[in-house]
């Protein structure tokens, strides 16, 4: 009777497993990810790659994705270089008028002019700058979006490998850690990045008052917080799957021994066609994790390449203007660099965390597997 | 995160205002001074969380605004959730007493069905509290044939009965 029990209870252990996986439908799944095509990856090319995948030979066109950040790198840079243009020629004129110092009739005038061309190089910066903060809310907002489309399929797919005690304990994890991370970057971070920016951009405006080490500081301790949340979001992920998948491998290599050996006549059949399904749903599970990481760098490709293009630009400036123009002006470039830097690390601290999820929770699962 | 925003408000219209003072004094001694004056005034600005501190009311939930985290925690606490829980198990009952009842006896057609159930004080489910239903049929049969499908008593169930014009003219 007991044996009898036991093996019904994994019979439906087992059913609950496949069932999402004949229930998976490839089309829909995809047409919902298709609202996240951008100029790197086209939706008619999701099911080829995961097709590609499943049957060993996975070619994709990369030159395909080169070519395009080239073609992006070059556009963004004509379109850019006004501001790398005005920037000089306004350096220039103050380095100009601070020559011709001597024929005022005083002092102030020229420091009057020195400060015109300050806050109209200030102003450039806020404006391009904000793009850049914009932009960087924008890419967070549309990952936190495309996770939450993507990791219920995914779950689904880890479900139907084997992975029920896995799955319960590692989505609620994800789904909560996504959330509370868009939530405190966009109440927390980003305030404290234009802080950094506001007083970065006074910091060196007068000649004898500095503040300079406040922005630095407010700096370092963003650039320590998003480690120390990248650091925790790793540990608890690694732990509680490394966990769940042992846990789940042994519930599976039970299910398949209680099979072989309790079942009468078919029973030998019976085991080795849960490990057929088990493996073929595991390489649809890879397939699909691997599309879903392939698109989240797709999506964050091109916020970085912005991004990077705004450094080299003012830290091509501030090198440019630093042999003839004052100081001051280069130091401010500086800052702006700097306040960037901790946007970029922002931008790739959670694409990093996102991808580390999903492969983390693919190589998880596949422990179950290897339960033999 | 008002209190930042408040700050560093602060901390650049003082810097620049110093600017100004520092652009408009004439060279000489009191220039150094006013210009050492002034370096403390900002030092007390960039302090000004760190004094904010040192007092009596000074309170955390104001400056990470955690009231309103707090009300959204709660309102997707374990209570809600068992209490939208019962109510969804309240109108997938009634659902398919309507169901079964239209297969069974399909002259006397069920329009709508509401369920209400005894919950004890921790939100546990003891038994069906009341059964109402809608009908255009005006059959006293109904009570009996209701009480036996859910096997409750037939004093809680309750019977509204509307005019079948009405549905004509609809």
């Amino acid at each position: 009777m007991k044996k009898i029990v036991i093996i019904l209870f994994l019979i439906l252990n087992i059913h609950i497993s496949f069932s999402y996986a004949y229930e998976f439908n490839m089309n829909e799944f995809v047409s919902s990810l298709s609202e996240f095509e951008n100029e790197f990856i086209d939706s008619q090319e999701y099911s080829e790659i995961i097709n590609g995948i499943q049957q060993g030979n996975f070619a994709f066109n990369y030159r395909k994705i080169f070519n395009n950040i080239g073609k992006f790198f070059s556009k963004e840079i004509k379109n850019n270089i006004g501001i790398l243009i005005q920037v000089i020629i306004i350096a220039i004129l103050s380095s100009f008028l601070d020559n011709l110092k001597s024929s005022f009739s005083s002092d102030g005038v020229s420091k009057i002019a020195f400060y015109m061309c300050y806050v109209v190089v200030i102003t450039i910066i806020i404006s391009s700058f904000i793009q850049i903060i914009d932009l960087a809310t924008e890419t967070i907002i549309m990952l936190i979006a495309f996770m939450d489309v993507f990791l219920p399929v995914l779950i689904g797919l880890v479900v139907s490998t084997g992975g029920i005690t896995t799955s319960s304990i590692i989505y609620p994890v994800i789904i909560f850690i996504t959330n509370m991370i868009s939530n405190f970057l966009n109440d927390f971070m980003i305030p404290i990045i234009m802080t950094a920016f506001g007083i970065g951009m006074v910091a060196h405006i007068s000649e004898k008052i500095k503040i300079s080490k406040i922005s630095n500081m407010i700096k370092s301790v963003s650039m320590w917080i998003l480690g120390v949340v990248l650091t925790v979001f790793v540990g608890i992920i690694s732990l509680e799957g490394s966990i769940a998948s042992t846990v789940d491998g042994i519930t599976v290599k039970t299910a398949k021994f209680m099979f072989s050996n309790g079942v009468p006549v078919v029973g030998k059949l019976l085991g080795d066609s849960i490990d057929t399904i088990l493996g073929s749903t595991l390489v649809l599970k890879d397939a699909v994790g691997f599309l879903g990481v392939f698109i989240l760098l797709t999506l964050i490709l091109m916020p970085i390449l912005k991004i990077v293009i705004f450094l080299f630009l003012y830290g091509g400036a501030a090198a440019l203007i630093e042999p003839f123009a004052e100081s001051r002006l280069v130091k401010c470039m500086q800052e702006t660099v700097g306040v960037g830097k901790v946007v970029l690390a922002m931008v790739l601290t959670v694409s990093v965390m996102f991808v580390i999820g999903i492969v983390a929770m693919l190589k998880m699962t596949n422990n179950i597997a290897m339960f033999r | 995160m008002t209190f930042v925003r408040e700050w560093t408000y602060g901390i650049v219209t003082t810097i620049v205002l110093f600017t100004i003072v520092e652009m408009i004094l004439p060279n000489g001694n009191i220039k150094k001074n006013a210009i050492f004056v002034c370096g403390i005034i900002a030092s007390i600005t960039i302090a000004e969380p760190i004094l904010k501190l040192l007092k009596s009311d000074f309170n955390i939930e104001e400056i990470f605004n955690l009231t309103e985290y707090n009300n959204l925690i709660s309102l997707n606490s374990y209570d809600n959730a068992i209490s939208s829980q019962i109510s969804n198990l309240e109108k997938v009952y009634a659902q398919e007493i309507v169901t079964k009842f239209n297969f069974e006896y399909p002259d006397l057609k069920l329009l709508n069905c509401l369920v209400i159930f005894n919950k004890d004080e921790n939100g546990k489910i003891i038994d069906i509290d009341r059964v109402n239903v809608t009908t255009y049929v005006d059959d006293s049969t109904i009570y009996d044939k209701l009480a036996k499908l859910c096997e409750i008593d037939r004093k809680k169930i309750t019977v509204d009965i509307l005019e079948k014009e009405m549905n004509d003219f609809e």
